[in-house]
This record gives C-alpha cells, sequence and structure tokens, in this order.
C-alpha cells in the first residue's frame, strides 16, 4: 500500500522529464514504428488522385501556427500530390497568421516542378478577413472580392485569373484548416465543388458526420493523417518521423492514467475500510 | 437620437439580413448582385474588426500598466511588440524582409511553442485529473484509450486496435458529434432570428 501511495504521489516534474525524453529519444534515434494507413486517407489520396491535369482546384490554408506541428506536413504532402496531378492551383487565405504557409508552399511547387508558372497555372490570393463571410464572398462574387495577389499584382495581369469565370469553375476545394465546418457551409452551395479538407485532431470530430455524410470526399487527421499522407504520395518528412513520438506519448500518457487510477482506487478502497473499521467500532 | 442608438441598428441589422437571406429564395440577378455587394462590405467590416481588436488590446493592457497592476510588465512586453511589429509592417508591408524575417523566426517559433506546452498539461491531467470515478467516466477512458491505441506501437503488436479506433471514431463519436452539430444549427437560426428580428440586443450593448 505505501508503494502504491508512492507512485500515485509522484512529482509532475519527473514525469515532465519522462515524457520530454520520450518526445526526443526517437526523433534523434527513429525507431522506425510501423504505421498502418487508414482506409480514410486511401480514399482521400484516390479523390485526389482522381484529378485530370488542368482541373482547377482551390488550395486553402487556413491555420494558425500554433498548429503548424500537425497541419504544415499536412499542407507539404497535399501540395506536393496536388502539383504531381498537374491541375490549376488557386491559393486562398482566411485565417491572419497563415500567408507564411501560403508564401512557402507556393515557393516550394514553383521551385520543384518547372511545369508550374506563377500566373499560369498556380496562383496565390492574400488573406481575406471574415472567415465565413469571405467564403460566402467567394462564391457569390469570387472574381469581384480580389483586385491584387499574395505577392502584390494586379490579378488582371495573371492569364490563370482571366481563365476563371467563378467558382463553379472549379472541381474541388482542399481545404486545410484548423477550425471545424465554417468554410464548409458556403463551399458545399458550389454546385458540382468535390470538398476535401485536413484538419487537426482536435476538430476531427466536429467534421466526422460532414464526412459520413459523404458533404466531402476526403478527409484526414492531424499528424497521423499527414504521416499517411506522406507514405501515400511516397515522401516521408516531419509527420512520419514524429510518429514514433507521438506513440511514445501514447504509450507514457496510457501508463499515467493507468497508474494514477490504480493509486486512487487503492487509497478510496483504503479509505472506505478505513472508515468501516471505524463505523464498527463506533467512533464518530 | 433614440431612433440612431436603438431602433436603426435593428433596421439595418434586419434589412442587411433579409437582403442576403432571400437571394436564396429569388432568383432575381440584381439582388443576388446587391446580395454580394453586401457580403464584400461584410469582408471590409471584417477587417476593421481587426483593427477594433487591437484598440482594444491596448485598452487593457495600457490600463493594467497605468494601474501597476502585477501583470504590468508582461502588459508593456505586449504593447511594446504589438506596436514594433505595426510600424514594421506600415513601413514594409508583410512582403518586406524585415517584417517576414520577424514572422518566421519570432513569431511563428513562439506561437507554437506556446501551443506545445500543452504537452506539459496533458502529462499533468492524465496523472491526476483522469479519475475513474463512474461508469461514465470509465467508457469515456477507455474511448480515449482505444484512440491512442491506434498508431505506431501499439498497431504493431495488436492489428486489430486500428479497427477497434475506426469503429469508435465512425459510430459512438461520429454519432454524437452529429447531434450537436445539428443541435448547434438549430440554435444558431433560432438565435440569428432573434438577433434579426431585434429580439435579442446584446450586440447593440443592451439586453432583451
Amino acid at each position: 500500500m505505501a508503494l502504491i501511495r508512492k507512485l500515485s504521489n509522484i512529482d509532475v516534474r519527473i514525469l515532465y522529464l519522462i515524457m520530454v525524453v520520450a518526445a526526443i529519444y526517437p526523433l534523434l534515434r527513429p525507431i522506425g514504428l510501423p504505421l498502418p494507413i487508414s482506409d480514410r486517407a486511401r480514399d482521400a489520396y484516390a479523390a485526389i488522385e482522381a484529378l485530370q491535369p488542368g482541373d482547377l482546384v482551390f488550395f486553402g490554408i487556413d491555420y494558425s501556427p500554433t498548429q503548424e506541428a500537425e497541419m504544415w506536413p499536412q499542407t507539404l504532402a497535399v501540395g506536393h500530390h496536388l502539383a504531381r496531378r498537374g491541375v490549376r492551383i488557386v491559393m486562398l487565405n482566411m485565417i491572419e497568421g497563415a500567408f507564411r504557409y501560403e508564401e512557402r508552399m507556393r515557393d516550394i511547387i514553383l521551385a520543384e516542378y518547372p511545369e508550374y508558372k506563377y500566373g499560369e497555372n498556380i496562383i496565390a490570393l492574400p488573406f481575406t478577413a471574415g472567415r465565413e463571410a469571405a467564403f460566402q464572398s467567394v462564391v457569390a462574387d469570387f472574381k469581384g472580392l480580389y483586385t491584387y495577389d499574395l505577392a502584390g499584382n494586379p490579378v488582371g495581369s495573371l492569364p490563370l485569373w482571366n481563365e476563371i469565370r467563378g467558382a463553379s469553375d472549379f472541381k474541388m476545394y482542399v481545404e486545410l484548416a484548423d477550425a471545424p465546418d465554417w468554410w464548409l457551409r458556403p463551399m458545399s452551395q458550389v454546385p458540382g465543388l468535390q470538398l476535401w479538407n485536413g484538419t487537426v485532431a482536435s476538430g476531427a470530430s466536429t467534421m466526422a458526420p460532414l464526412y459520413q455524410s459523404g458533404q466531402m470526399i476526403g478527409f484526414i487527421i492531424g499528424m497521423v493523417g499527414a504521416a499517411e499522407y506522406e507514405f501515400l504520395v511516397g515522401k516521408p518528412g516531419m509527420a512520419a518521423a514524429a510518429m514514433d513520438t507521438q506513440s511514445m506519448g501514447h504509450v507514457l500518457i496510457i501508463l499515467f492514467v493507468v497508474l494514477g487510477n490504480i493509486g486512487y482506487q487503492a487509497i478510496k478502497a483504503d479509505e472506505s475500510r478505513a472508515k468501516a473499521k471505524r463505523a464498527a467500532r463506533g467512533d464518530v | 437620437m433614440t431612433f440612431i442608438k436603438t431602433k436603426l441598428p435593428v433596421v439595418v441589422t434586419f434589412v442587411g439580413a433579409f437582403i442576403i437571406i432571400a437571394q436564396y429564395y429569388f432568383d432575381i440577378p440584381a439582388w443576388k448582385t446587391l446580395a454580394a455587394e453586401l457580403l464584400r462590405w461584410n469582408v471590409i467590416l471584417a477587417a476593421f474588426a481587426l483593427a477594433l481588436g487591437i484598440g482594444g488590446i491596448v485598452k487593457l493592457h495600457w490600463g493594467r500598466i497605468a494601474r501597476r497592476a502585477p501583470t504590468a510588465l508582461y502588459s508593456a512586453a505586449t504593447l511594446i511588440t504589438l506596436a514594433f511589429f505595426l510600424a514594421i509592417g506600415l513601413a514594409q508591408t508583410t512582403r518586406g524582409e524585415s517584417y517576414r524575417w520577424l514572422y518566421d523566426y519570432i513569431y511563428l517559433p513562439v506561437a507554437a511553442t506556446s501551443y506545445a506546452t500543452t504537452f506539459f498539461f496533458i502529462t499533468s491531467a492524465a496523472y491526476r485529473a483522469f479519475r475513474i470515478k463512474n461508469s461514465y467516466a470509465a467508457v469515456l477512458m477507455v474511448s480515449a484509450v482505444l484512440m491512442m491505441l491506434q498508431i505506431g506501437i501499439f498497431a504493431a503488436f495488436l492489428p486489430i486496435a486500428p479497427r477497434i479506433a475506426a469503429w469508435v471514431w465512425n459510430i459512438p463519436t461520429s454519432a454524437g458529434m452529429r447531434a450537436v452539430v445539428i443541435g448547434g444549427a438549430l440554435s444558431l437560426v433560432g438565435n440569428s432570428f432573434r438577433v434579426i428580428v431585434g429580439l435579442e440586443r446584446g450586440h447593440l450593448g443592451g439586453g432583451e
């Protein structure tokens, strides 16, 4: 019992130290744990794989820097896949802190895929305030919403912009967002537009019904989804490397939960026995 | 004056909402054009709301500094950082080299790191707060553990774990969230109706 009490009363700083070591060690010496690819990730991959060269695709990057660890690997994997399909990409951004991720992804695509020429088959548009209202404006009057692109060029000078009539010309909306469904409500009004989403782990349960109802054609979740997608695209990267760390973290959290509850139940049982003994003796 | 303060905002809200909603029921091109214009005005207003947010932050933190509150030092750091970023951003726009350097090497790492501190909160909570006190808590805990078992080391030794986790996600979790989403949507419709017809005046600085 003394041991159980000790185990249930460990200094939390020791736990922090154990977690930090468990998080850092696999990054320095990868363990190489297997990662099963879920059906959901395979379906999401197949949805983008079905796009044809020249299809118009919205690529929305809408997450704040706090979600970078989960969402930037998703952005890279999905961005590479879209570029490999040869689609025409129009990048959007409706979250204040995300414009740098949009710029970086644009630059990566232009650097690694020589067939992509800025203004001809890829455009990056600037941050638009208003969240759901901004998406509603994209649906109602996409071309009237923007006058300059992310780099400050007049949109009228971009050949791809002049080929677009409106949101209904687009085949798919790929949205990487850390917030749930405020983008989906307006975009689902565009007839024929397929919706594809990557989101953080904490937002997954909110999007689950929308995916199951068929409103979204593809859906990946958090860093696990990013790692799965990296393997499917053939470019294992940050997320794949972090899977060992995430596994170790999960093991330790489960261990801590079990230890804490063993201690709690043992102490509770001990106190019940002591209370019963006192009652039997007639102590108040 | 009473009309401008109390009645006019309600009228503006009603007219604006009516124009936006009615476009879904009447296929009139001029009406749709008007609604699209209103939505563009909304985007401009939202951008100004960000500026209003800056005003709110300045007011809050300046008050703490003036009162010499215990956190006055942090408030001063906030305001100095705000002023610095604002000055660089206005001078160079977001495309300037200095602004990008500050953004990439100070703001982004700090923001990501601040979220990473939840790592420690979760550790502490797992050990101290996640107690199974009744059957509901037990079900919740088992579900959480099952969801954590779907990757890496567990999937290697327990191949059925990912399938169980997928079932938990697809069936009970989605069912619960579906109810929440529908309930939230109905609540949103009801509350929006109250705002449109002027029953709800919280956004005007008053009650009902």
